[in-house]
C-alpha cells in the first residue's frame, strides 16, 4: 500500500466522501436559537398587537368620557328649553272663584274684575316652581284663585278647569292632586262657589287644559329627577397603576439550570414588578381585572466554581453570547476531581473571592385576567381574587458572581417564551374619596409551563404585595 | 420525505423538515467545517451558524441549481466570515512563490484524522486557501475575493501551506517506520 502521491491529489481523495458526525448537542443548540428566533417574532408581533389594542383602547375610553358628558349637557340644558318654547306657561286664562261664606254668589268673569277680585299675573320661569305657582288669594272673605292653565285651541271651554276652594280650607293650592281633587264643581248651596271663566285669548297657539299642563310638568319633573339620578351614578371603569416586590421560588428541588445543582444551595430573590391594571365592574360585587405589568424575577443557586474551558464544556442549558472559550459553572468540587484523571484538562479553574454563584435574571411581561368578589366594602374593603396570567419572556440572563466577579454568561435556552400562570389573592383597599381607592393585594402566582423541557423539576412560583392607587373615571 | 419535499418544508419553516436536513446533511457539512476550522468546537459553532443561515434563507434557494452545492456554499461562506475577519494571518514570505504543485509523499494509509488534525494545524489562511483551492475546487482569483487578498498571495499561501503539510506527513512517516 506503500505508494507515493501527489500531496493535493493525497487530501482531495481522502475528503472527497469524508462525513464526520456532529456531537448532538450541536442540534440542541441549533434548536434553541430557532425556537428563539421564534420567540422573537412571536415577542414582535404582540407589541404590535398590544400596540393596536392600546391604542382602541384609548380611542374607546376617550369616545366613552366625550359620551358621557355629551348626555350631561344635554340634560342641563332641557329645563331652559323647555321655558322658552312654552311661553303659553304664561298666564292667559284666570279662574276665578268667589266665595261667600253666607250667600253664594256667581261671578262672571267681566264683572269679577270689578268686584275687587286682584288677578296677580304669574310668570311660569321653572319647571320646579311652576307647579306651585297656583296662588289664591283670599280677601274679604272672596278668594280668589288664578290658575296657571295653559289653553287648548283645539277644545277652548270644554276642557277648562275650574277650581273649587272652601274658604275655610287652605286658600293655597300648592299640588296638582288638589286641583284634581277640587275639580268637581260642587253648584249646591251655601257657601259653594262657582268658578268663571273669563277671556279666552287668541294667543298662544298653543292650548292645554290645566290637566295638560299638569301632566307636562309632571313629565317634566320625573325627566328632571331621572337626569338627577343619572349623573352621580359610579363609574364602572378604574384604572389601577400598581407596584410590587415580587419574591421568586420553587415548589420543588430541582434546579432550572442543570440537574447537577439540584441539591445546591438555592435561593429566591426579591425584585420588583411594576404595571398598569384597568378593572371594570360587572356588577356591584364583581369586577373583571386585565392589564399589562412587567415582571422581574432572579434566583441564584450557589456551591459551584468557575472556570475556563471551551463552550462545548459548558453548561447545556445556556446559549453562550460568546464563542471559543468561555466561563464554565460546575458543581463544587468536580474540576478537581476531573483534573487528576485528564479528561477536564481543557478547564482552568479560576481562582474567586468568596462563594461563587450562579444568578438567573428573567423578566415577563404579564397580561393577567382575573376576577375579583368584594366581601365587604365600605371605607376599608375586601376581595378575592384569581385568575390567570399570560406571561412573555423578556430579559433572560444567566450570570455568575463571586465576591466582586461578575460575569454574563448568556441567555437560557430552556425557558418558554410564552407561559401561563394561575394566581390567587386578596385585595385590602381603603377609599379615600368616590374616586380613588388605595389598594394592597397579597397575590401568590404559580407558573404552569416556565420551562420547554418538561424534564425539568423546577415549579417556580412568584409572591408579591400589589399596592397602588386605582382611579374610576 | 423526497429532497423536494424537504426543502419546501425548510422553506415552510417545518420544524421537521428542518430535523430532516440536518439529519441528512450535516455530516457532509461538518467535515467542511472541521477541514476549514482550528478544532472540533470552533467546527460546531461554525455548523450551527451555518444550519441558522440556511434554515432563514431557505426560501430564498432557487430550485434552479443543486441543492448540495448551495448548502455547501452557504457553510463555507459562514466559516470564511468567521475567520474573514480575524487579523492573525501569517504574512512572512508571501512573495516568494515556490512551485509546489507537483510535490508527493508516501500514502502509507494515512489515517484520515491525522489529515485532518495537520489541516487544523495550519496557520489560519493557509488552512483556509489550502482547503478552498484542494478540497472545494476554488480558484486562486475566487480566493483572493473572498479572503480579500492577491491572486498572487492565494498562490503563495498554498505553497506554503503544501510544504508544512509535507514536512509533517514526512516526519509522520519516518515515524511510524
Amino acid at each position: 500500500m506503500k505508494q507515493k502521491k501527489n500531496i493535493d491529489q493525497l487530501f482531495n481523495e481522502r475528503f472527497a466522501n469524508h462525513r464526520a458526525d456532529p456531537a448532538s448537542h450541536v442540534w440542541d443548540k441549533i434548536q434553541a436559537r430557532l425556537e428563539k428566533d421564534k420567540k422573537d417574532r412571536v415577542i414582535a408581533i404582540w407589541w404590535r398587537a398590544a400596540g393596536v389594542a392600546a391604542s382602541l383602547a384609548l380611542i374607546f375610553s376617550l369616545a366613552g368620557l366625550l359620551d358621557t358628558t355629551q348626555s350631561n349637557s344635554i340634560v342641563e340644558q332641557q329645563p331652559e328649553v323647555k321655558n322658552n318654547s312654552t311661553p303659553s306657561t304664561k298666564i292667559d286664562t284666570a279662574v276665578e272663584i268667589n266665595l261667600r261664606q253666607d250667600k253664594p254668589r256667581v261671578a262672571a268673569s267681566n264683572k269679577a274684575a270689578q268686584n275687587q277680585i286682584i288677578t296677580p299675573k304669574v310668570e311660569v320661569n321653572d319647571n320646579k316652581t311652576s307647579k306651585n305657582e297656583i296662588i289664591v288669594l283670599n280677601k274679604q272673605k272672596k278668594a280668589v284663585a288664578k290658575l296657571a292653565v295653559k289653553k287648548d285651541a283645539g277644545v277652548p271651554a270644554k276642557n277648562l278647569g275650574v277650581a273649587v276652594v272652601k274658604p275655610n280650607n287652605s286658600p293655597v293650592i300648592s299640588g296638582n292632586k288638589e286641583i284634581k281633587n277640587t275639580e268637581v264643581v260642587v253648584p249646591t248651596s251655601g257657601s259653594t262657589v262657582i268658578a268663571a271663566v273669563e277671556n279666552i285669548s287668541p294667543e298662544g297657539p298653543e292650548k292645554q287644559s290645566i290637566f295638560d299642563a299638569i301632566k307636562e310638568q309632571e313629565q317634566l319633573e320625573s325627566k328632571e329627577a331621572v337626569a338627577n339620578n343619572t349623573t352621580p351614578q359610579e363609574s364602572l371603569w378604574e384604572i389601577a397603576p400598581n407596584i410590587a416586590p415580587v419574591y421568586y421560588n420553587t415548589l420543588s428541588q430541582g434546579s432550572s439550570i442543570d440537574a447537577s445543582f439540584a441539591d445546591n444551595s438555592q435561593s429566591g430573590d426579591v425584585n420588583i414588578s411594576y404595571g398598569l391594571g384597568v378593572r371594570y365592574a360587572l356588577s356591584d360585587r364583581l369586577k373583571i381585572r386585565s392589564g399589562i405589568s412587567n415582571v422581574a424575577l432572579s434566583y441564584s443557586t450557589g456551591g459551584i466554581e468557575l472556570g475556563d474551558g471551551p463552550v462545548s464544556l459548558a453548561l447545556k442549558t445556556i446559549d453562550y453570547a460568546s464563542e471559543g472559550v468561555v466561563v464554565i459553572a460546575q458543581d463544587l468540587g468536580t474540576f478537581s476531581s476531573q483534573n487528576q484523571d485528564g479528561t477536564f484538562g481543557d478547564i482552568t479553574p479560576k481562582s474567586t473571592n468568596g462563594e461563587a454563584f450562579i444568578i438567573q435574571n428573567i423578566s415577563y411581561y404579564e397580561v393577567p385576567l382575573e376576577l375579583s368578589y368584594t366581601l365587604f366594602d365600605s371605607a376599608f374593603g375586601l376581595d378575592v381574587i384569581g385568575g390567570v396570567s399570560t406571561l412573555l419572556l423578556g430579559n433572560n440572563e444567566v450570570s455568575v458572581t463571586a465576591g466582586n466577579y461578575n460575569e454574563v454568561l448568556g441567555s437560557a435556552n430552556n425557558l418558554s417564551s410564552l407561559s401561563f400562570a394561575t394566581n390567587i389573592g386578596l385585595g385590602l383597599h381603603y377609599k379615600m374619596s368616590s374616586k380613588f381607592r388605595l389598594n394592597i393585594e397579597p397575590m401568590f402566582k404559580y407558573q404552569l409551563n416556565p420551562y420547554t423541557d418538561s424534564s425539568v423539576s423546577f415549579k417556580p412560583y412568584y409572591l408579591g404585595v400589589y399596592t397602588g392607587l386605582s382611579f374610576k373615571f | 420525505m423526497t429532497l423536494d419535499q424537504l426543502i419546501q418544508g425548510c422553506k415552510k419553516k417545518d420544524a421537521k423538515a428542518q430535523a430532516e436536513l440536518y439529519k441528512r446533511y450535516s455530516g457532509v457539512l461538518f467535515s467542511i467545517c472541521l477541514r476549514y476550522s482550528p478544532n472540533k468546537v470552533e467546527a460546531e459553532d461554525s455548523l450551527q451558524d451555518a444550519f441558522i443561515t440556511i434554515f432563514n434563507k431557505a426560501e430564498q434557494f432557487k430550485e434552479k441549481g443543486s441543492f448540495e452545492g448551495w448548502i455547501k456554499r452557504i457553510t463555507v461562506n459562514t466559516v470564511l466570515q468567521k475567520y474573514r475577519k480575524q487579523k492573525v494571518f501569517a504574512i512572512s514570505d508571501e512573495a516568494q512563490i515556490e512551485d509546489t504543485a507537483n510535490q508527493e509523499v508516501i500514502d502509507n494509509g494515512l489515517p484520515l484524522d491525522y489529515l485532518l488534525s495537520i489541516i487544523q494545524e495550519l496557520p489560519q489562511r493557509y488552512r483556509l486557501v489550502f482547503t478552498m483551492y484542494v478540497m472545494d475546487g476554488y480558484s486562486h482569483k475566487e480566493i483572493g475575493g473572498l479572503l480579500g487578498i492577491s491572486d498572487g498571495t492565494s498562490k503563495s499561501n498554498l505553497a506554503r501551506a503544501r510544504g508544512i503539510l509535507k514536512t509533517k506527513i514526512d516526519d509522520y512517516n519516518k515515524n511510524s517506520l
